[in-house]
């Protein structure tokens, strides 16, 4: 019987497990431990309109007076330092102990260092916190000139904000192509298209040596031998989960803790939500998301788990971008294995792509300034089922309309 | 305090939204599950009509980050909203739809 749950991180996963908790009707202790001056906040705007709109505070999850209303005991005055699993101690920096009959390891991921000489430089900075996003919006100004190192999905957010806020910016990529990781080459090509359109200086192939300056930076040098002069360098090469509190106690780690479909990790009790866990995903492989709504899916898991509900979930990922003035949104793997097909309008740039496995199965699903048809288009995926592909060919049978119809032949099969 | 025609009871299938205009701002007409609701069209999170939302389990999502409300309060049902919709009376009146525009406000 768990009577007091501790969750080790209060971003939107540890809070989403939270919430959970009392929705599920948990009647015991949550100690929620945060080590960032907000807690609960909205990350994804702080590449986007947190720059463009200026937000004077972090955009919270929760309206006030979440945490009494939900009898959640914030504890931020200093990180976790240890974590027995033994006894579920957690000790935090001013040496003070809590224990727990319930873990959650929340704790995220830590951005990826360049590991290059000149890292350490002032104008070297990553964009994860709010802390980070103010630093940003400190330097960005017209003329200005940044590097970003990396073209996933933040470098290129980042990228559009920049140039859009007056800065002369250039994205280096160590691929072939931008964001193909997350959204496939096809995509990643329009995107790089439309970046450059923008007036970003987009170098594919092309890694960093090292970063020159003093004190401050002042130019990168690409291993290409080109250097170029700059005034700030982001360093957006991805995360790498937090998980090294869990491994130092013991917990089975590779990549991140590892989980099963409900959250569980190596040991009674513990377990993982959110960017740091390992979790397995439909397709039979296993990763950490990083994602939005995974680590909220997760999150109920997690909860329901605590509770002794059983709901595995195996993830399908899930997220969102806006990338050169284009919103975009995606559901399952658009990098992996299958055919191509895209419903798209003469003329139009809008449209919808999904990507169909050998055997019919709907592998992935990517929209373009389309989100009321992808609300369709991620049910038909996470779903699992097969509509007919030549109406899903089809762009002007509305994606709703076949929705609808598989359903009904589905649930009469 | 007034009711007044937004729509017919035909223009909106079942399962879908309407946006119509208001005093107010405008307003977004579901129907679901035979009942008719009406909340704000505008998401508390960022710039987009719930009128382009997807109805499911009693709840309106928006499309674009896929927020949830609840269609009978208003309330925030998953993140990355924060702040519950306005909703406004409504009530059928023969095939008419009628709402009381003037009259948004946040459940208790």
């Amino acid at each position: 019987m768990i009577e007091t749950v501790a969750i080790i991180g209060s971003g939107l996963a540890g809070a989403a497990v939270a919430t959970g908790l009392r929705s599920l009707g948990f009647d015991g202790g949550i100690l929620l431990f945060g080590d960032e001056a907000h807690h609960a906040y909205d990350r994804p705007c702080l590449s986007k309109a947190a720059l463009i709109e200026g937000h004077a505070e972090p955009m919270p999850l929760h309206p006030d007076g979440w945490l009494e209303r939900n009898r959640i005991t914030l504890i931020d005055e200093a990180p976790v330092t240890a974590f027995d699993a033994a006894s579920r101690t957690l000790t935090i920096g001013t040496g003070q102990q809590f224990t727990a009959d319930g873990i959650v390891f929340a704790t995220g991921l830590r951005p990826r260092t360049l590991g290059v000489p000149g890292e350490e430089l002032a104008g070297v900075q990553y964009l994860r916190t709010w802390a980070d996003q103010l630093a940003m919006r400190d330097a960005l100004h017209p003329g200005m000139r940044l590097a970003i190192v990396g073209g996933g999905l933040v470098g290129c957010e980042i990228a559009t904000t920049a140039r859009q806020l007056g800065a002369e910016v250039t994205i280096y990529e160590a691929a072939d192509e931008l964001v193909a990781r997350v959204l496939g080459k096809v995509v990643g090509e329009r995107c790089r298209r439309n970046l450059r359109s923008m007036g970003v200086d987009v170098r594919l192939n092309t890694t960093i040596s090292a970063i020159e300056g003093d004190t401050a930076v002042r130019g990168v040098h690409s291993r290409d031998g080109m250097v170029d002069a700059v005034d700030r360098v982001l360093v957006s090469i991805g995360g790498v989960p937090a998980d090294d509190l869990a491994a130092a106690a013991g917990i089975e780690c590779h990549r991140g803790i590892i989980v099963d479909a409900q959250g569980r990790t190596s040991h009674e009790n513990v377990f993982a939500v959110g960017d740091v866990a390992n979790w397995p995903l439909r397709d039979g492989t296993r990763r950490s998301l990083e994602t939005y709504l995974n680590a909220q899916m997760q999150a109920a898991c997690v909860a329901a788990a605590l509770v002794g509900q059983s709901q595995p979930a195996p993830q399908v990922p899930r997220g969102w971008t806006e990338i050169a003035g284009r919103k975009i949104q995606f559901v399952g793997d658009m990098a992996g294995h299958g055919s191509l097909i895209v419903r798209r309008r003469e003329g139009e740039t809008a449209h919808v792509a999904f990507l169909v496995g050998d055997g019919g199965e709907l592998v992935a699903a990517l929209a373009v300034d389309a989100p009321g048809e992808f609300a369709s288009a991620l049910r038909l995926v996470e779903g699992d089922l097969r509509p007919d592909i030549a109406q899903l060919a089809d762009p002007e049978i509305a994606l709703r309309a076949i929705l609808k119809s598989t359903r009904t032949v589905e649930n009469a099969g | 305090m007034a009711f007044q025609k937004v729509c017919e009871a035909s223009d909106i299938d079942e399962g879908e939204s309407l946006r119509v205009e208001g005093p107010q701002g405008a307003i977004a007409i579901h129907h679901w599950e035979g009942q008719y609701y009406a909340t704000q069209d505008r998401c508390t999170h960022d710039e987009w009509s719930l009128a382009d939302g997807y109805l499911e389990n009693g709840m309106i999502e928006c499309t674009l980050h896929w927020a949830k409300f609840c269609l009978r309060t208003g309330k925030v049902k998953a993140p990355p909203a924060c702040h519950a919709l306005k909703i406004y009376p409504v009530r059928v009146n023969g095939n008419d739809v009628e709402v009381d525009v003037d009259a948004g406000h946040f459940a208790a």
